[in-house]
């Protein structure tokens, strides 16, 4: 090929460049990311529509025409969890208890999580898939030496053993384990507080 | 291989205060050191730490020798890599190996710089380059990346260590020339905007960054990419011919 028609060829390709929209690979990761997250949740959570969610809650809107509006009240308020899909409000099912009530945390929680930037999928993920904390065994933390003194050789030994216990540990499936939705569901408040804790931190408020 | 990590419903974290002792020197780098070298991705400033917030320190396929790692309360340590030659910097980074086809992409030439950084303070760090050549762990830092989970290990547990280090250095395996250091330094201990300062940033798709990478990739044995072919002679076209 010349040098003529390479320079060409540059050229072109510079050109059109230029002219296309440019994509921040940031961006785009984070998108991947968000698609990823709704689409679990769209195939994973029962996720119901404002007249399914408004007959499990029949103390807190009645049963008149207004049923619709007292339900976007709730949401607009923080009070009930959403997701609006394909132009339509969808409401988890789990954040409502066997007698007709949102579970209490649900709304206080929904507050921390919107004011630290997540959004309602980002919440209903969080609150609905299996909780995931360290492994017994911590790859990757401080080793405990007991007093002993040793040397780098001896911390470098010992660091490779912990490497071989965590890789033989038995593996826990993760749809064995519970999520801050099924803790709720159990009436294990401490349990769902602590997996709070661990996701937004503290409550300052 | 990847751990799974077991679920649990009551992990309070807490803090994992080491009882013992580490038997190991430390090397005090001076303030006003500027031998220091980093290859960067160009958004980022070539002070600044790379926060290793995702990724389990137990993979050896992510990450690199000294990082992810946690510190004793679970909190992810950031970390800036550094090495005493640009050469080392490029080994490190672009030129790695174990890399099949040693080829350096035109994006990614586009997409990172060349920095020399300067220290502002004194740094104390962990020193790894005086160990016995029959050491386990001298040979883990001649190794590619299997020995990763293990050595983040002896990361965090320098990192943990009464002394506050700022963070560690060792003799650079990539480039395989004795006596070629590397530094990792941590992010709860040195600042990038006050410890540490860029003496100069180089682009790597022209000028000195490009020829220093042009040497590099010749040290190495790694092709740059064709586009780069196209532009450089579409610049020596314009030179004045002899």
């Amino acid at each position: 090929m010349s040098a003529v028609r390479s320079d060409e060829q540059w050229e072109r390709a510079v050109e059109g460049l230029q002219d296309s929209p440019t994509l921040d690979a940031d961006q785009l990761y984070q998108a991947q990311q968000h698609a990823t997250l709704r689409r679990w949740v769209l195939d994973e959570v029962e996720l119901l529509g404002p007249g399914e969610i408004a007959a499990l809650l029949p103390h807190r809107v009645g049963t008149d025409s207004n049923v619709a509006r007292a339900i976007d009240k709730l949401r607009e308020r923080g009070e009930l969890l959403a997701v609006r899909y394909k132009d339509v409000w969808r409401y988890p099912s789990d954040q409502i208890t066997p007698k007709g009530e949102v579970h209490a945390p649900i709304p206080g929680v929904v507050v921390r999580a919107r004011a630290q930037g997540y959004d309602p999928w980002e919440i209903v993920y969080r609150l609905a898939r299996p909780i995931e904390t360290p492994p017994p065994v911590h790859v990757g933390r401080p080793l405990e030496h007991d007093g002993r003194t040793l040397s780098l050789d001896e911390l470098f030994a010992a660091a490779g053993e912990l490497v071989s216990a965590s890789a033989v540990a038995e593996p826990v499936h993760a749809d064995t384990c519970p999520s801050p939705f099924e803790l709720l569901a159990a009436g294990d408040d401490d349990a769902f507080d602590r997996a709070v804790l661990d996701w937004l931190g503290p409550d300052v408020a | 291989m990847r751990s799974i990590a077991p679920c649990s419903t009551g992990s309070a974290r807490t803090w994992l205060e080491p009882t013992g002792v580490i038997d190991f020197d430390v090397r005090t780098l001076p303030a006003g050191d500027g031998r220091w070298w980093c290859v960067h991705p160009a958004r980022f400033d070539a002070t600044s730490f790379h926060p290793n917030v995702d990724g389990d320190p137990a993979d050896e396929s992510i990450g690199g020798r000294f990082h992810p790692f946690d510190d004793g309360a679970g909190r992810r340590v950031g970390t800036r890599y550094l090495a005493d030659h640009p050469d080392g910097a490029f080994a490190e980074t672009l030129l790695r190996d174990g890399v099949s086809d040693r080829l350096v992409t035109a994006e990614t030439v586009a997409m990172h710089r060349l920095a020399q950084i300067g220290l502002r303070r004194e740094l104390r760090v962990a020193d790894l380059t005086n160990l016995d050549p029959d050491s386990p762990l001298r040979a883990a830092l001649q190794q590619d990346t299997d020995a990763y989970p293990q050595l983040r290990i002896v990361a965090a547990t320098l990192h943990a260590d009464a002394q506050r280090l700022d963070g560690v250095v060792w003799e650079g395996r990539q480039l395989e020339t004795p006596g070629m250091e590397c530094v990792v330094l941590f992010d709860d201990r040195v600042s990038g905007e006050s410890d540490l300062a860029t003496i100069q940033s180089l682009d790597l798709e022209r000028g000195v960054g490009s020829g220093r990478l042009r040497a590099a990739a010749r040290l190495r044995g790694y092709l740059l990419p064709s586009a780069r072919s196209v532009h450089d002679r579409r610049a020596d076209d314009q030179q004045p011919r002899s």
